[in-house]
């Protein structure tokens, strides 16, 4: 690969807008069919329901932590080589890109009893998350020269991606007038998977005593886990219909599951929380996995003048290059397996409290036992994580919820997560006769100009309801 | 009634799908210009007394001494479109007790020299010489066709007719370091 191509995928790579996972205006929404997915045992009040297949869910987030796009391409007649340093010398090895995509290919859901609601169906998820390592990429685009004794970290490498097919089924159960649980059952197939992480080692350049300077590796612990990426020759081709076409239908294959609940502390107070994909995919086809691990050191080639005057012109014997080369391979081999492995989810956490005034309403249909008073308002407070390579990332939410009517609601949210503190998010949903609808995004006040915006995320889907 | 209710749904999605964007303009990408620049210990050698004395005839070795070897393929197209300038240093430590000159030549196949140095010249005692060296490569075509480094050392003869003495450890400890500027 050329030098430049390597630095405009660096540079798509940072500058990507990136999003979370959180769709924190979705959570606990006027009971809508898609909130079982963030909440197993949210409550339903509906006989039966069917998501328009691929419309019922559609989610995008993208979101980087320090870069926006128009941090590098905004057509201001400035230099983009300054641009790209002066982005790359923000950004730090904490700062990430994050992708998620979801679309549901088959939603619907239908109730068994007054105390059961039985949901099923199909999604694919695409995700991604990668860490800017910053040394890797300071150091190929300045070199070692500039900066003879910085070390690199080769730690900083960390990503992990894949495109995965779940197939679902959860049932939502009244216990009792207070508290509703819900549980799911998934079945994941992955199609593509890449990771790296848990990599060590070092390399410097520092004033050496045989030669001037000594470079060295040392630690070397590099491991990439791969599945469906790399061919035969070992390098990467990824058909895209291969990865869409196998999602369902892939050999590697994992189970999970989700559970949550909703609990009302009084009629108007109400507490949820929700625990999902807790699960793996044992990886075993098409696999390829990487490993360099080792210590080398260099200073130079000795030349060795030897002690007859004769041989002091002896013709050149050595390759001097293709000895380092092979003594690099030796000291640090690469390894290339097929062996299987686990790879754990994401796992995510919601919780929220949830304070109901205003106006009350009767309920509105025969399931509810009528303990949950229906009010036209709604404030509260919402908690999210999910496990990632680095850290756990949080995102807490203060919402308003208003309904306008039995069939039209609308969440008001303010989100502060790693990307910003000044998330606006809107989402409304409306149901005309058994059309449902919903459509929801975050950082509003960016959409005026999403180049400037740090993440976006947009959801929004199609169902038919059947009260 | 209805179409009232309709509004704001259809109002929102008007709004999520047409946010404008400010002009922004990926060609730019192709106007990066990458200087990355590394630098690299390259060849290093120690000589000692013994090497300057022939003890057969017991006589110093005063016609120099060198050692041609391989040199980084400068050929390729990588370093023909890459390669901007080549900076190499110089660090030699002389213990003996007399001063040495030393060349520095690149030669091609045919053993043509391409390219050279100028003489530097290594006082008796001096333990911190140092020397900077830099070729521009891009459009130095010569200079590309050079595949050997060729090392001459010479013995400068004694002022006072002392001859050095094999049995006694000196050394001439000689290193070097290339720093490579490119443009990618």
């Amino acid at each position: 690969m050329n030098f430049r191509k390597l630095f405009i995928i660096l540079g798509l790579f940072i500058c990507t807008v990136s999003y979370s996972q959180n769709k924190q205006i979705l959570y606990g929404f006027a009971e809508m069919p898609n909130t079982l997915m963030l909440n197993p045992g949210a409550e339903t009040n509906f006989k039966y329901h069917a998501g328009i297949p691929f419309l019922s869910g559609l989610s995008l987030n993208i979101g980087s932590s320090e870069a926006t796009i128009s941090d590098l391409f905004l057509a201001d007649n400035s230099s983009f080589t300054l641009k790209f340093k002066n982005l790359i010398g923000k950004l730090t090895e904490r700062d990430f890109l994050d992708l998620n995509t979801k679309v549901e290919i088959l939603n619907a859901g239908y109730r068994l009893n007054e105390k059961m609601y039985l949901s099923f169906g199909l999604y694919q998820e695409i995700d991604f998350i990668g860490y800017y390592p910053d040394d890797i990429v300071s150091s190929l685009f300045y070199g070692n020269g500039t900066n003879v004794d910085k070390t690199i970290y080769f730690s900083q490498l960390k990503f992990r991606g894949d495109v995965i097919g779940v197939i679902h089924a959860g049932l939502s159960y009244k216990v009792n007038k207070k508290l509703n649980i819900g549980g799911r059952f998934k079945i994941y197939s992955g199609s593509l998977y890449m990771s790296s992480k848990n990599n060590s080692g070092t390399f410097s350049t520092i004033k050496g005593d045989n030669n001037i300077y000594k470079s060295y590796l040392s630690n070397i612990n590099i491991n990439f886990n791969t599945s469906g990426l790399l061919d035969d020759n070992n390098r990467i081709n990824v058909g895209v219909k291969d990865v869409i076409g196998n999602t369902f239908l892939s050999k590697n294959i994992g189970v999970g599951f989700d559970l949550g609940f909703t609990y009302h502390y009084t009629p108007q107070v109400e507490f949820t929380g929700s625990i999902l994909d807790v699960g793996f995919i044992s990886y075993s086809k098409n696999v390829k996995n990487l490993s360099l691990v080792g210590n080398h050191q260099f200073d130079g080639v000795e030349v060795q003048f030897d002690g007859n005057n004769t041989d002091y012109w002896s013709p050149i014997n050595k390759d001097y290059l293709a000895e380092l080369d092979s003594e690099f391979k030796a000291n640090i081999p690469r390894e290339i397996t097929t062996n299987s492995f686990i790879s754990w989810r994401p796992i995510k956490f919601n919780g929220a409290v949830r304070y109901s005034f205003g106006r009350a309403r009767t309920n509105k249909e025969c399931y509810d036992e009528t303990y949950k008073e229906y009010y036209n308002n709604s404030v509260g407070f919402q908690l999210y994580a999910i496990t990632r390579p680095l850290s756990t990332q949080i995102a807490a939410t203060m919402f308003f919820e208003k309904s306008i009517g039995e069939k039209f609601s609308a969440k008001f949210t303010y989100t502060a997560n790693d990307y910003s503190m000044s998330n606006i998010g809107v989402g409304v949903s409306t149901q005309i006769g058994i059309f449902q609808m919903y459509g929801m995004v975050d950082n509003v006040f960016k959409l005026s100009d999403l180049t400037e915006a740090k993440s976006a995320s947009l959801q929004f889907g199609f169902n038919l309801i059947f009260d | 009634m209805k179409n009232i209710r309709k509004t704001p749904i259809f109002l929102i999605f008007i709004f999520l799908f047409s946010s404008c964007v400010k002009y922004v303009d990926f060609e730019q990408i192709e106007d990066l210009t990458v200087e990355p620049v590394f630098t690299s210990s390259l060849v290093y050698f120690t000589l000692d007394q013994v090497t300057f004395f022939d003890r057969i005839n017991s006589v110093e070795v005063i016609t120099p001494i060198s050692k041609t070897s391989k040199f980084l393929s400068l050929n390729s197209s990588f370093v023909k479109n890459n390669l901007i300038k080549l900076e190499l240093e110089f660090e030699i430590s002389n213990q003996f007790d007399r001063d040495f000159t030393i060349n520095v030549e690149f030669l091609d196949d045919n053993n043509t020299r391409t390219h050279r140095f100028n003489t530097f010249n290594v006082d008796a005692n001096n333990l911190n010489y140092a020397q900077k060296e830099v070729i521009n490569i891009i459009n130095n075509q010569l200079f590309l066709s050079s595949t050997k480094i060729r090392v001459s050392v010479q013995l400068s003869p004694s002022n006072n007719g002392a001859v050095i003495n094999p049995n006694v450890v000196k050394n001439l400890v000689f290193k070097t370091a290339g720093t490579f500027f490119l443009k990618l």
